[in-house]
């Protein structure tokens, strides 16, 4: 039993590297796919963002020039 | 102007198709393996980022010396794609980076530099949102700091020891490699324009508004 478990004194043990059983690894197929999915999500993010500044731009015009012919059809 | 945004938009969404099957049957880098891929849209990011950066530069000298509002558009368009690309550079090398490196971030000179860069673009941003009247010419001058800073990224990997390769890997890519390298720079600057164009074409219906607002003013309809 002391053989599997240090005294409590010891503490924590330093190896040099890293136990092969705790070796934390990220698939480089998944960075990949994180990268390229990123650039995909942010564009498209941006596309989205254009597209509704756009439709909301083109509201305020069509108003605006609704509330002109109004008051130009008003005047006369 | 709509012409060349779906022209554009067709060719990046065609490279967007095209350039992975090539990256994917580009051969692997002998000490990285797979996750040099990353390579392909990392550089071609930068790239556009750092064209992006330059007409922003080019734009804001115009408008600080002409107050024109067509370099203003033009210029807070490519800020606001220097913002998207750089986004887009720091994340794809921060994926790199842990496999290669074994960390998301360092503080390496060339990492540094270019976060700064990023930075120095949502500051861009965020003045002309919150800064209030004579923001414009504000931003403007921020703009050529963000430009001072490129050449200083460019280099720093020449001048500081670095973690981060050389520039010379570009110059010196087998031609295997270098196919679906300039086929990704293409798609990445197709992409950049076809983005440019559609948010110029905002920027013009934004002026457009704002001549009705005066035109509306004038007949007494708004204050």
């Amino acid at each position: 039993m002391s053989l599997l478990y240090p005294p409590p004194e010891q503490g924590f043990q330093a190896i040099q590297g890293a136990p092969a059983t705790t070796q934390e690894s990220i698939p480089a197929a998944t960075l990949i796919a994180s990268a390229y999915g990123f650039i995909w999500l942010v564009v498209l993010l941006y596309l989205l963002v254009i597209w509704r500044r756009g439709q909301s731009t083109e509201r305020e015009i069509d108003e605006l020039k609704r509330k002109l012919e109004a008051a130009r059809g008003g005047d006369r | 102007m709509k012409k060349m945004f779906v022209l554009t938009l067709s060719l990046a969404a065609l490279g967007l198709l095209v350039s992975p099957w090539l990256i994917l049957r580009a051969p692997q880098e002998s000490t990285m393996g797979l996750v040099q891929k990353i390579f392909y849209y990392h550089v071609p990011t930068a790239m556009v980022d750092f064209l992006t950066i330059y007409l922003c530069g080019i734009a804001s000298v115009a408008f600080l010396v002409k107050r024109s509002p067509r370099a203003d558009a033009l210029a807070v368009a490519s800020a606001e794609l220097a913002v998207v690309f750089g986004a887009c550079t720091l994340w794809t090398g921060s994926m790199w980076a842990r496999k290669a490196w074994g960390v998301w971030w360092t503080w390496d000179v060339r990492l540094t530099t270019f976060a700064l860069c990023e930075m120095v673009f949502i500051g861009y941003l965020l003045v002309r949102s919150y800064g209030g009247p004579g923001s414009r010419g504000l931003a403007a001058a921020l703009a050529l700091f963000g430009c001072a800073d490129v050449p200083l990224i460019y280099v720093s990997v020449s001048i500081w020891r670095t973690m981060h390769p050389q520039t010379t890997v570009v110059p010196n890519l087998v031609k295997p490699m270098a196919v679906p390298f300039w086929v990704a720079v293409f798609t990445m600057l197709m992409l950049y324009l076809a983005l440019l164009l559609a948010r110029l074409l905002h920027e013009r219906n934004r002026t457009r508004v704002d001549e009705l607002y005066v035109a509306a003013a004038e007949a007494g309809l708004e204050e």
